[in-house]
């Protein structure tokens, strides 16, 4: 659960950026929208945070762990969807 | 000031991060792996599968100990648990000197496996390089030091580290390389930091023993005893007495079981009997060390009647700190999902020293590639990141061909180690970069897609009656070595074709 | 602050640093392990371990240090000052 969360916290957090904005979703946002995802960023990952909290020490390790992983599914998501757009627009 | 600061840490990490980025890949690479020793020791011991836990396992160690070390000063018992489903015990001789034994955990009866060190040599390895003398734990304590000043200097200076965070730009050359480094540095933070800090305190007492030394006058032992609780006055809660009668099986049995009781459900781990045969033995009996955080493990001594006589269940505030500290670098206390994380940790951060070292190459090559010399640098690229796993596969698989019986089976299976990474050096030395890469890609595929073969004409072992007989630690190794073969030849297959087309 | 750009730092200048970060974070490290290991309160074990651990963050802090200064030998003044201190601390603490 914690680590669908650490994902989505850094997909928000990545795509709040310009650069990235370009790169994946081919246009760029507004900046009200840039600036509510950066928000909604890192409130979901407080969130997920807050939910390993309770579960002591060691759920706290695994939280760190599943944020490293997360922020790396991110940009391999990033780096692979530029392809997959221009291949279903060539179909 | 910030700009000097900058430019001459941006090129001693370039520059200099050459050596020090061999090093750290292969304590990188084998540190991950040693995560999964005891799997690795398991699969390297196809004989024992089927080895399984049982709570009867210290009543039929002492049994066993009874029988072929009446007489010693000591007696070890190192109990099962999951990963390692074998009893280890081990005694100390009247002259000193000390003998080993693996048993069956059900049955206390002799396991006979074939040597080998199994996951251990990989343990060592990592911290110690095989060099000689201490030179290899030298240099990595140095290493580390260096990639803790790397990690931090790079967090103030990178101008724009959380703008770069999710940068990665495929098939731009030189600039996805950067990238890749850039993002497999920068994501694992928070367990580089951990991992090279938590590594130097393990090896505090070569490295830096001088506040030991300084304390306790040399006296080295002193300060271990003192480290285990054994030194300062334990909490004795009863006066010894006289003499009780011979240490029986039982006696131990019920002192493990009372001290897991005093533990409220903790588990123990390690059984030390003194002077079994005399009237005064006593028991102490550890706590498992995956049972919690800190490596300073607690304990309970019983006298040979049962009776508690001293316990430990901590230390001081400075005793505690590094107990912690040296058990996240040891993990024990991990279960599968965070030990999955901790290992593909050490996989990044063994990614992030390839792609340093593969893009320090590639900012020096020169324009006119095809024209070029191959440098030092680039041939001792390919011996060390494909050399590597190319000499682990080969240990593996030698574990699989040496004989049974064969003496010496231990030295022999590190040879096998060391034989195939010099083989892939002149293998480096003697073709040129590009083609030493395919060749040695193809290599590493080809050995570990051999190395489950060989089990498979073991009637009742091999891949598919591990499955089946549901021994999915064995398999599940088989099973990486197959995924690692075929992406090693994918890999290497996409290498092949991209040269191919620039070439064309 | 600088008006002109200042020039890459040359091989020499970086392996300076790099021996002031090494050679002299340990010799910094290592006196302060020493020195605090008698100093610090406590049983000796406590005092022991404690001081080992403060002495490896100060070899991060002194190797990280030695990187900021402009010139080379200030570097060096950033190795040297600190084992004067322990040096100085642990003479004092032995005739007091």
């Amino acid at each position: 659960m914690t680590a669908f969360f650490a994902f989505i916290g850094m997909l928000c957090l990545c795509l709040s950026m310009t650069r990235h904005q370009r790169d994946v979703l081919g246009r760029l946002l507004s900046t009200r929208l840039s600036s509510g995802l950066r928000g909604a960023g890192w409130v979901v990952l407080f969130l997920s945070f807050g939910v390993a909290l309770p579960d002591g020490v060691l759920a706290i390790l695994r939280w760190i762990g599943e944020l490293s992983f997360a922020a790396l599914a991110v940009v391999a998501t990033c780096a692979i969807l530029p392809s997959w757009r221009r291949w279903a627009g060539r179909r | 000031m910030k700009d000097g600061f900058r430019q001459t840490m941006a090129l001693a990490h370039s520059w200099a991060g050459l050596f020090p980025g061999w090093l750290l890949y292969a304590v990188f690479l084998t540190g991950s792996l040693t995560y999964y020793r005891q799997e690795i020791s398991q699969w390297m011991r196809p004989e024992l599968s089927g080895a399984a836990v049982d709570p009867q396992a210290p009543l039929h160690a002492v049994e066993r100990l009874r029988q072929i070390g009446a007489d010693a000063r000591l007696w070890r018992i190192d109990l099962p648990d999951a990963r390692n489903p074998v009893t280890e015990i081990l005694w100390k001789g009247k002259e000193g000197g000390f003998r080993s034994d693996l048993l069956d955990p059900r049955t206390g009866e002799a396991l006979r496996a074939r040597q080998t060190m199994g996951g251990d040599f990989l343990f060592y390895f990592h911290f110690d390089l095989n060099a000689p003398g201490r030179i290899g734990r030298w240099l990595i304590c140095f290493a580390a030091i260096a990639m803790l000043v790397a990690i931090i200097s790079g967090i103030i200076t990178h101008r724009r580290i959380f703008a770069d965070f999710f940068t990665f730009r495929p098939r731009k050359g030189q600039r996805s390389w950067l990238d890749a480094h850039n993002v497999a540095g920068v994501v694992a933070l928070p367990f580089y930091l951990m991992i090279s800090f938590t590594g130097l305190v393990t090896l505090t007492s070569m490295f830096m023993p001088w506040a030991i030394q300084r304390a306790y006058h040399g006296d080295m032992a002193a300060y271990a005893r003192d480290l285990a609780g054994r030194g300062i006055a334990p909490v004795v809660l009863h006066a010894r007495p006289m003499a009780s009668p011979p240490l029986s099986s039982e006696t131990v049995d019920h002192v493990v079981k009372r001290a897991e009781g005093l533990w409220r459900g903790g588990r123990a781990g390690r059984i030390l009997v003194d002077d079994p045969a005399s009237g005064h033995a006593t028991v102490t009996v550890e706590r498992r060390d995956s049972d919690g955080i800190s490596y300073d493990l607690p304990w309970l001594r019983f006298e040979g009647d049962g009776r508690l006589v001293a316990r430990h269940d901590g230390g001081g505030p400075a005793v505690t700190t590094q107990g912690w500290l040296y058990g996240l670098h040891l993990a024990r206390f991990s279960g599968a999902g965070l030990r999955f994380l901790f290992f593909l940790s050490g996989l990044l951060g063994t990614a992030m020293m390839a792609t340093g070292l593969i893009l320090w190459v590639v900012k020096r090559r020169p324009k006119d590639v095809a024209r070029a010399r191959p440098t030092a640098a680039e041939r001792t690229n390919v011996a060390v990141i494909a050399g590597l796993p190319i000499a682990i596969a080969s240990l593996l698989l030698a574990n699989r061909l040496l004989p049974f019986g064969l003496p010496g089976r231990m030295a022999w299976e590190a040879s096998a180690f060391f034989l195939a990474w010099i083989a892939a050096l002149v293998n480096a030395l003697w073709m040129t970069p590009a083609r030493a890469w395919i060749w040695q890609g193809r290599w590493l595929g080809l050995l570990c897609l051999a190395a489950p073969v060989p089990q498979l004409f073991v009637p009742g072992s091999g891949l598919f009656a591990w499955i089946g007989s549901g021994d999915m630690v064995r398999a599940s190794v088989d099973m990486a070595l197959v995924a690692t073969g075929l992406l090693a030849l994918g890999i290497t297959t996409l290498m092949k074709a991209r040269r191919s087309v620039a070439r064309a | 602050m600088a008006l002109v750009k200042q020039a890459a730092p040359g091989r020499k200048a970086v392996l300076n640093r790099i021996a002031a970060a090494l050679g002299g974070g340990y010799a910094v490290a290592a006196l302060a392990a020493s020195t605090l290991a008698v100093m610090l309160p406590g049983p000796a074990i406590e005092a022991a371990v404690t001081a080992h651990l403060l002495a490896y963050l100060l070899f991060v802090l002194v190797a990280l240090a030695v990187f900021v200064p402009r010139r080379g030998a200030t570097a060096w003044a950033i190795v040297l000052l600190p084992c004067a201190v322990f040096l100085l601390a642990g003479w004092l603490g032995s005739r007091g």
